[in-house]
């Protein structure tokens, strides 16, 4: 079967086929030697691929894969070639109308909000900051867009996970 | 061993701080008395002490930074002494006079020298006086925009705007023209205010591309002072510091014996005891120019201890203790090499933003020449109401080149699952060229940070890899306790069917 594995904005092509019982992974279409070890059920897992060892732990949530590996935890969206077609065209004819909304990392207060309603914002660019911890941290736009809201003023506190701007 | 002054000891201090003087401690044969807010109950030095007494809610205005609560429950649990760790109640020179009054020792400096040395202008004037190079600055008392901004120009720009009150970077700007000073002297002042109560500010002559060099000292009652070697501390992010090593990729013998004269110079000058930092710049000609002195145990001391040998909490204990230096200068040796990583609850691939959560899963690397400072584990709750670092990463080689390795090796056998930590940042420094080379100044991770082109194919190509295995034989989704079960019927048609169906419901 082939699988379409997305993580963030990086996409990954892995087919899966079987010979004589043992599995045969093809990535990005390029045949690649893999062996899986099971250490922990459900949890641990030794990977050799093309040779080269990876230990990764990879656990199965309602919002797709966790994966930790390399120091980085991955968060990935499996989905098979007919499934993914599906939701790309999904995804595309919403694009339009999609809002991405910038929450606070944590519990904070807004020193300065740096954009506002209209604006055209570059992918990266920054959008506000605020400070917990006695630092402060500037949140930035995840994809560029336009700021339909500006939900927060400064001088506010705002709570872990609070919409403080919409973008379009 | 010498004979320990005290017998029982309050760290007022959590994390990994605590964990490093609960463990003198017991080397010791100190009982040692811990305290804790209400959220740290569960926590590793909870757990460790042989007596624990909490001292308030979670935030540290509540707890530990309630002077009267810590003194009370010192004297009333019979601790002779107090070690502050940092940070918290470490510099400041009312919990000493505190302790001073309630007949505690203090471990660290007087209350004398803690105002002295925590006013960075009045440190400055004073160690000018006795012929230490300082940078060029403005008057500190002038107040208004005005004045500050001519006086600025006078000097020539760049200027760097910094707190009175200051440390830790906050309330620090650079600024480069007249026009962009007064937007920058408000934001210095309120950043100022929320950190310290205190919104003073001055400005001085900014140097570019310097190097953050400070040397330990140590002093003792009688008036004997030693010098520990320097630590380089120029991996620095907002004027925080990541990664310091010792010896400094920098100093020349010559520059080396320089700088360590007046350090010892300025602790002389400070009438300092206990141990203590003299921090400096260093520019790329040799110059060098006194910054501050930090009146405590350093977050950093341990690449010291390192490449010395020397355990430097015993020392502050012996010395509180009255006790006279049992090293002179010519008996410290220097060996080796010493680099330390901390370890932060912070995302590097996301500006590095504060990341708060439960470590689910937590593997400290170990092998030859690895030391682990810190106070996780497994369970452990990373709250936001303190310091985001959550241990500190030692190691020792022979020399540079080995000891960059050897962190480069223990870093990737490092397993924190649950929060995003600063370890994938760690890995790209040691794999930096001009780290590698020793050539590297305050300015490197602004200069050479760019996560976005850190290429994370190869594991996300592993990780893309194993879950798909996974789904194709179902394994992935199988209770672990149906292991045997599972093998059998990993490629069970019925699971099959159910799984695609779920794929496509989850579309």
């Amino acid at each position: 079967m082939k699988y379409i594995a997305e993580i963030g904005e990086h996409v990954y092509t892995i087919e899966v086929t079987h010979e004589d019982g043992k599995p045969k992974v093809s990535l990005d279409g390029k045949p690649s030697q893999v062996d899986l070890c099971e250490v922990s059920p459900g949890a641990l897992y030794s990977l050799i691929l093309n040779g080269n060892s990876y230990e990764l732990w990879a656990r199965h949530t309602d919002e797709g894969w966790e994966v930790f590996g390399g120091g980085r935890s991955f968060r990935l969206q499996l989905a098979d070639e007919r499934a993914h077609r599906i939701a790309s065209l999904r995804r595309a004819s919403q694009t339009k109308t999609e809002v991405v909304e910038v929450a606070s990392p944590m519990p904070a207060q807004v020193v300065e909000v740096k954009v506002s309603p209209g604006q055209e914002v570059a992918k990266g660019e920054a959008l506000i900051i605020v400070e917990a911890m006695k630092m402060e941290n500037e949140l930035t736009a995840p994809r560029a867009g336009k700021v339909r809201e500006v939900l927060v003023e400064p001088g506010q506190g705002v709570e872990k996970k609070q919409t403080l701007i919409i973008i379009e | 061993m010498a004979r320990p002054p005290f017998k029982k000891i309050l760290i007022a201090n959590r994390g990994e701080i605590a964990m490093r003087v609960l463990r003198t401690c017991r080397e010791m044969g100190i009982i040692s008395v811990a305290v804790y807010s209400e959220i740290d109950r569960p926590t590793l030095h909870v757990r460790y002490a042989d007596e624990v007494h909490c001292i308030g809610p979670s935030p540290s205005t509540e707890s530990y930074l309630r002077i009267d609560r810590i003194v009370e429950v010192a004297l009333e649990h019979k601790a002779e002494a107090i070690h502050p760790g940092y940070g918290f109640l470490a510099e400041n020179p009312e919990f000493a006079r505190a302790c001073g009054d309630a007949g505690i020792v203090f471990i660290g400096p007087t209350p004398e020298a803690l105002e002295a040395m925590g006013d960075k202008v009045g440190a400055r004037k004073s160690m000018s006086s006795v012929g230490l190079p300082i940078i060029p600055g403005a008057d500190p008392t002038l107040k208004t925009d005005k004045a500050i901004i001519s006086a600025a120009k006078k000097m020539g720009f760049p200027v760097m705007i910094k707190a009175t009150a200051g440390g830790g970077g906050k309330g620090m700007r650079i600024a480069n023209d007249a026009e962009a000073m007064p937007s920058l002297l408000k934001a210095a002042r309120s950043e100022a205010s929320t950190a310290f109560g205190d919104e003073r500010i001055f400005v001085e002559k900014y140097i570019p591309a310097p190097r953050h060099v400070e040397f330990q000292i140590l002093a003792d009652e009688m008036g004997n002072v030693i010098h520990l070697g320097e630590r380089e501390c120029s991996i620095q992010r907002r004027h925080q510091k990541l990664i310091e090593e010792s010896p400094s990729p920098a100093l020349t013998p010559g520059l080396r014996t320089q700088m360590a004269e007046t350090a010892v110079l300025a602790a002389k000058t400070a009438n300092y005891t206990n141990a203590g930092t003299v921090e400096f710049l260093l520019d790329g000609e040799g110059n060098f120019y006194f910054l501050e002195m930090n009146t405590r145990l350093q977050v950093e001391h341990p690449v010291t201890e390192l490449v010395t040998g020397m355990d430097l909490v015993k020392e502050q204990i012996l010395i509180a203790g009255g006790r006279k230096l049992a090293y002179k200068q010519s008996d410290i040796l220097h060996r080796g090499h010493a680099v330390e990583c901390r370890i932060c609850a912070e995302d590097p691939d996301n500006n590095f933003l504060p990341s708060a959560g439960t470590i689910s899963r937590l593997r400290h690397p170990l092998g030859l020449g690895v030391r682990m400072d810190s106070g996780i584990y497994q369970g452990y709750q990373v709250p936001l109401y303190y310091d985001p670092l959550i241990a500190k990463l030692v190691v020792w080689a022979e020399d540079r080149p080995t000891a960059v390795l050897r962190m480069s090796r223990a870093l990737s056998e490092y397993i924190i699952e649950g929060v995003a930590t600063t370890i994938p940042f760690h890995r790209w420094v040691m794999n930096h060229p001009q780290f590698k080379k020793g050539q590297y100044n305050t300015h490197f991770i602004a200069d050479h940070y760019k996560p976005e082109e850190i290429d994370l194919a190869e594991w996300e190509s592993a990780a893309a890899v194993l879950c798909a295995l996974l789904t194709e034989t179902d394994t992935g989704l199988s209770r672990p306790t149906e292991q045997s079960d599972r093998q059998k019927e990993s490629y069970s048609p019925w699971k099959f069917a159910a799984r695609r169906e779920m794929g496509r419901r989850r579309v």
